[in-house]
C-alpha cells in the first residue's frame, strides 16, 4: 500500500508518496508533514467519497492526506 | 567555574548542537518539496485545472459529482448551515436554509494561485472540519452581485 500527500499550489497539486511499512520513507513524509503545517497549511485525511477529517499531527498509515494553504478572506 | 553554570553552559551547548546527518537531509526533502511553492509567480494553466479537478473528483461522493457535472456547483453539509459550493475563486459559497434558499455568500479562498478546483476542495474540507473557523474567518459576499 502506498500513502499520498498532495499539496495544493499552482500546479494543481504536487504529490509525495511514501509506503507506510518503511520507515525511511515514513521519516521523510513526516518531515514534510511537518514542514507544511509549518508553513501554516492545514492537513486533512480525505479517504474517497467521503468527508474530510483534519489532521493535526502525522499518521502514517493514512492513504490520502491534502495539504491546504491557510485561509484567507475574500 | 560554578556548577549550576556549567550546568547552563552544557544545556546551551546540547541546545545549539548541530542537526544528526539524517535529520538535515529529512529537513533538506522536506524543504525541497516545498521550495517551488515559495516562489509561485505562475498563473494555473490548463494542465493545473486537470490535476486539481482531478484531485476534487476523488474527494467528492457521487451525488456531489453529478450535480458538479450537470450544474458546477455541489452542496455540503456544514454543522450550522448547508452549503453549496459553486465554481469559482471568490463569492461563490453559498449558505442555504432548510428550503434550499441562499440566505447568506461568503468569500473564502487558500492563500496563492491555486487553480479552481482547489478552491473549491479547500472550501469543502473547511465547512466539513471546522465550519466555525470558516464562517469566523470568510468575508461577506453580496447576494445580488
Amino acid at each position: 500500500m502506498k500513502c499520498k500527500l498532495s499539496l495544493m499550489d499552482s500546479s494543481g497539486d504536487k504529490e509525495t508518496t511514501w509506503n507506510p511499512d518503511s520507515p525511511s520513507e515514513v521519516a521523510a513524509a513526516k518531515a514534510i508533514f511537518d514542514a507544511v503545517r509549518r508553513r501554516g497549511y492545514l492537513v486533512y485525511s480525505q479517504p474517497a467519497g467521503e468527508s474530510g477529517v483534519a489532521l493535526g499531527q502525522f499518521d502514517a498509515k493514512v492513504e490520502t492526506m491534502i495539504a491546504v494553504p491557510p485561509i484567507v478572506a475574500g | 567555574m560554578p556548577k549550576w553554570w556549567a550546568r547552563v553552559l552544557r544545556g546551551l551547548l546540547e541546545a545549539d548542537a548541530p542537526p544528526a546527518p539524517a535529520e538535515l537531509t529529512l529537513l533538506a526533502t522536506a524543504e525541497e518539496f516545498l521550495r517551488p511553492s515559495l516562489n509561485d509567480y505562475h498563473l494555473p494553466n490548463q494542465a493545473a485545472l486537470a490535476r486539481s479537478r482531478v484531485l476534487l473528483e476523488r474527494a467528492l461522493t457521487p451525488e456531489q459529482r453529478r450535480d458538479l457535472f450537470a450544474r458546477g456547483y455541489f452542496y455540503v453539509k456544514g454543522r450550522r448551515f448547508n452549503y453549496r459550493i459553486r465554481e469559482g475563486h471568490s463569492g461563490n459559497v453559498d449558505a442555504l436554509d432548510s428550503r434550499g434558499c441562499v440566505i447568506d455568500r461568503f468569500c473564502a479562498h487558500p492563500l496563492g494561485r491555486v487553480p479552481v478546483y482547489d478552491v473549491m476542495l479547500a472550501q469543502k474540507l473547511w465547512i466539513e472540519t471546522d465550519e466555525a473557523m470558516f464562517l469566523r474567518k470568510a468575508a461577506p459576499y453580496p447576494l445580488h452581485y
